[in-house]
């Protein structure tokens, strides 16, 4: 395991506390932190909000923040957010990002801690 | 200072309308021209709200100019542009316009940005940003050549929206020929 990990996690659960504090898109569902042990030194952060505006595309974006004073790292932060209507449409389409997600060998669910992502998402899809 | 009349007034409204469409169908024939080689980039999803907004503000001068024609009068209570695309067969059952779908990316760019740890930019949606004035000026005058601002990226999904507003902005032009409107 790279040495990303450890560094990251404690800055990975502060972005998604503040996260939960931004109210403006409905609740946060949930927060996946995915292929965390990536050689780039990237953050990969994949998160479903009640409310997210949907772009009406179908299919999910990964947008890339650059390291920060706020967020340092070595990568760059990917960041993919999405709606529960969205995050269907795009299991139906077979959306590679969310299947990069799924198939991750090594991902944590950062909210709600602990959760299993094959449960959430099985329910998220009713 | 003595104000032209009326009828000078209008044609020459109606005449600035007609070269406000012809370019907007130059910048979607480039923008397809760009879209067909492929050039138009891997992120199709998003859009240059600053072209967009240029070719809407053709679209609705060119409205205009056909309500003033057909009227004798330009209504100032009601969006010319709104009401065409409300009562026009592009609107489809259930089917969101254009300008909803320009809207939801829009709020949809607005929210990611919320969710930055910092003030930096996404690297990936910077041009779009920056793009996002919407152009309120007609920088053109005839003859002018109709440049984008950059040429090969940057320009997504400036052609979805375009291609959906296509016909109207033909059959506005159209139009505005038929009636011998603008002798160009």
């Amino acid at each position: 395991m790279s040495v990303y990990v450890d560094m990251y996690h404690d800055r990975v659960k502060d972005l998604v506390e503040k996260h939960l504090s931004i109210t403006r898109n409905g609740k946060l569902l949930l927060a996946v932190w995915y292929d965390r042990d990536n050689e780039k030194g990237d953050v990969n952060l994949f998160e479903v909000y009640e409310d997210f505006p949907d772009p009406g595309m179908g299919k999910l974006e990964t947008f890339m923040f650059p390291s920060s004073s706020a967020f340092p790292m070595k990568g760059d932060l990917r960041l993919t957010i999405t709606s529960p209507s969205e995050l269907r449409e795009a299991a139906e389409r077979g959306d590679t990002i969310l299947k990069s997600i799924q198939e991750s060998p090594d991902l944590e669910v950062i909210y709600p801690e602990g959760g299993d992502l094959t449960t959430i998402l099985r329910e998220m899809s009713r | 200072m003595t104000l032209p009349h009326k009828s000078l007034r209008t044609e020459a409204f109606i005449n600035q309308a007609k070269l406000d469409v012809d370019l907007a169908v130059a910048l979607y024939s480039l923008v397809k021209d760009k879209a067909d080689l492929g050039l138009l980039g891997s992120r199709p999803q998003l859009y240059c709200p600053a072209i967009y907004a240029y070719c809407q503000q053709a679209i609705e001068k060119a409205l205009k100019a056909w309500l003033c024609h057909s009227q004798g009068k330009i209504p100032m209570d009601h969006n010319p542009l709104k009401l065409v695309l409300e009562s026009s067969d592009m609107k489809k059952p259930g089917r969101p316009t254009h300008l909803d779908m320009i809207d939801r990316k829009r709020r949809y760019l607005d929210s990611i940005l919320d969710m930055a740890p910092g003030a930096g930019m996404p690297r990936n949606a910077t041009r779009e940003k920056r793009l996002s004035k919407p152009n309120t000026e007609y920088p053109y005058a005839e003859g002018d050549r109709v440049v984008l601002p950059s040429s090969g990226i940057g320009f997504p999904d400036v052609n979805a929206a375009l291609h959906e507003s296509w016909p109207l902005v033909e059959a506005i032009r159209k139009y505005i020929e038929a009636q011998n409107l603008s002798p160009r």
